[in-house]
């Protein structure tokens, strides 16, 4: 049962999380809530130059979306912007490919644990929650800066 | 809705039947009479009874469950044939996951009242649901399903 979409490295960032609670400082915060299911996460994100410092974040919800949380940070965290939106690019495209999309370990490390999420259309948006979060709160910060 | 129809154009009827256009539910209507047909052939009283012999044989169950909170009365006095409740360390939507694997139906989530979840301080509940057809072997099974989620995620 279940091993498809529940894979162990999910239940291990569900049980021990990498870099939760929020941080300080930050450059853009981004509070998103899944209304059909009350799942709800804030992403902070620093930059330092042309890298991304830190994402903190804390929230509530199933094992999916906290894990998935745990796997942006650790992902995410310290790499260069322009490598962190293409990570959230990959990660994107193999929650919305249905099951078919294969995934790249060297780009989305632990995420690939999430593809088998993709062949259950209604906790897709759960893995998706703290991506759409950062993607957000970056998009804003690069906007304030005008980059 | 149409008022006048003609082959150089037709005009309408004044809102809102203008907007309450198609057949109306002719299979539904039949469909209920027949529905209503077949619960008086039963008896009102006869599936109440069966749903509060379900309902309390389930509240001992879930009762003697480790983890488990049953959210509301503790008996069938002031409760219909649902049961919400919660399971220790474990979210609502990942129960109602590991339930549906094992063949277990529940509704997970606020159940549209988000401010109850809150009050009790607890992120969404698992509801088991039951009827008429419902048997005391489907709520063993629903049993040991929260016994599985208990072991999965503990």
């Amino acid at each position: 049962m279940s091993e498809s979409l529940y894979q162990e490295i999910i239940l291990d960032h569900y049980k021990q999380p990498h870099g939760r609670g929020l941080r300080e400082p930050f450059d853009a915060e981004s509070h998103h809530v899944n209304p059909t299911c009350g799942d709800e996460i804030t992403v902070r994100v620093s930059f330092d130059g042309a890298k991304i410092a830190d994402v903190s974040y804390d929230g509530q919800g199933c094992s999916i979306s906290q894990a998935s949380a745990s796997v942006l940070h650790e992902l995410v965290a310290g790499s260069t912007v322009d490598d962190a939106f293409a990570t959230e690019a990959a990660f994107t495209q193999l929650m919305q490919g249905k099951g078919q999309v294969e995934p790249d370990e060297d780009v989305l490390g632990d995420g690939i644990a999430f593809a088998g999420v993709a062949r259950y259309p209604a906790r897709v948006k759960c893995a998706l929650l703290s991506w759409m979060a950062f993607k957000d709160a970056a998009a804003r910060a690069l906007a304030e800066e005008g980059r | 809705m149409i008022e006048t129809v003609a082959m150089e154009g037709s005009t309408f009827a004044s809102v809102p039947h203008k907007f309450e256009a198609g057949t109306p539910p002719i299979a539904q209507a039949i469909g209920l009479g027949a529905a209503v047909d077949y619960l008086t052939g039963i008896g009102m009283p006869a599936i109440h009874q069966h749903e509060q012999i379900i309902t309390a044989y389930a509240l001992d169950r879930l009762r003697d469950v480790e983890g488990i909170t049953i959210i509301g009365p503790d008996s069938v006095v002031d409760r219909g044939g649902t049961i919400s409740f919660t399971v220790d360390g474990v979210h609502p939507h990942d129960v109602g996951q590991v339930l549906d694997e094992q063949g277990v139906a529940v509704r997970v989530g606020h159940h549209c009242a988000r401010p109850v979840c809150v009050r009790y301080g607890i992120p969404a509940t698992t509801r088991a649901s039951f009827f008429l057809y419902t048997t005391t072997a489907e709520i063993n099974a629903m049993v040991d399903g929260i016994e599985k989620v208990k072991r999965f995620f503990g």
